[in-house]
């Protein structure tokens, strides 16, 4: 029931601890995305859902970047593509650290 | 035929020796009970033995986790220096690559926060050879 907080009332845990990633898990683990998230929550907390959208944009981008990684890859690839154009031309050669001299010693 | 002087396959002189006809069926062995309490008291014994040894093994994996804990700083440090040093090193080789690439703001974080956020394994091994990159990711697996 949407005004009545039935599990706090009854003090019972139901179905919270399965709804956010930030809630209590097993052995206390955190989440991959559990700041971000977190962040989420508490920036639209209380305020609906049509002024959250609105104001936690940024936290909302944040939380599916961490999620999906879709820009992280896209950035990663077009590195990557512009890495073999210019090897294929000619222009740059790969540094000994990037090249399989397996010694990523600290 | 009564006086005949034809030899016969008679009995011994003196008869047969005496055997037994009637039923024999001797009590031997240990009883019922005492069988019972030897495998109980075998049984007993192994419990003791499990239980010392288990205590034993225990003790041994509490050493054993002691000695991780107290290495778990050098480890953390050493793996935080060369993700680090990664960071760095890619962070340069971005830089010498995506200089002729037009609105590439070099090391720009796709997030609006500056908070740390830990890499991903293919931000680490980005420009590596994709040898290393799976030998990280799979390398090492739980199951045999």
């Amino acid at each position: 029931m949407p005004f009545v907080d039935l599990q706090t009332r009854l003090g019972i845990d139901a179905d919270k601890w399965l709804l956010n990633q930030s809630s209590l898990q097993p052995r206390q683990n955190a989440a991959r995305c559990h700041a971000f998230e977190k962040d989420w929550i508490e920036c639209s907390h209380n305020i609906g859902q049509t002024r959250s959208k609105k104001e936690c944009q940024l936290e909302l981008e944040d939380f599916n970047e961490c999620l999906h990684k879709k820009k992280t890859s896209k950035r990663l690839y077009a590195i990557r593509q512009q890495r073999d154009k210019m090897i294929k031309e000619g222009t740059y050669t790969p540094p000994p650290c990037h090249s399989g001299q397996a010694n990523p010693s600290p | 035929m009564a006086g005949s002087k034809v030899k016969q396959d008679m009995p011994p002189a003196g008869g047969y020796a005496p055997f037994d006809y009637k039923r024999n069926l001797p009590k031997r062995g240990l009883s019922g009970y005492s069988m019972f309490g030897i495998g109980i008291g075998i049984m007993v014994f192994g419990y003791w033995k499990l239980f010392s040894w288990n205590r034993e093994r225990r003790r041994l994996q509490i050493e054993e986790m002691e000695a991780r804990i107290a290495l778990m700083p050098l480890m953390q440090a050493e793996t935080d220096r060369r993700i680090l040093r990664m960071l760095r090193e890619n962070l340069e080789e971005e830089a010498i690559l995506m200089k002729d690439v037009p609105g590439w703001k070099v090391g720009e974080t796709v997030y609006h926060t500056d908070r740390w956020i830990i890499p991903l394994t293919e931000e680490l091994f980005n420009l590596r050879p994709r040898k290393e990159h799976l030998q990280k990711r799979f390398g090492f697996k739980w199951y045999v």
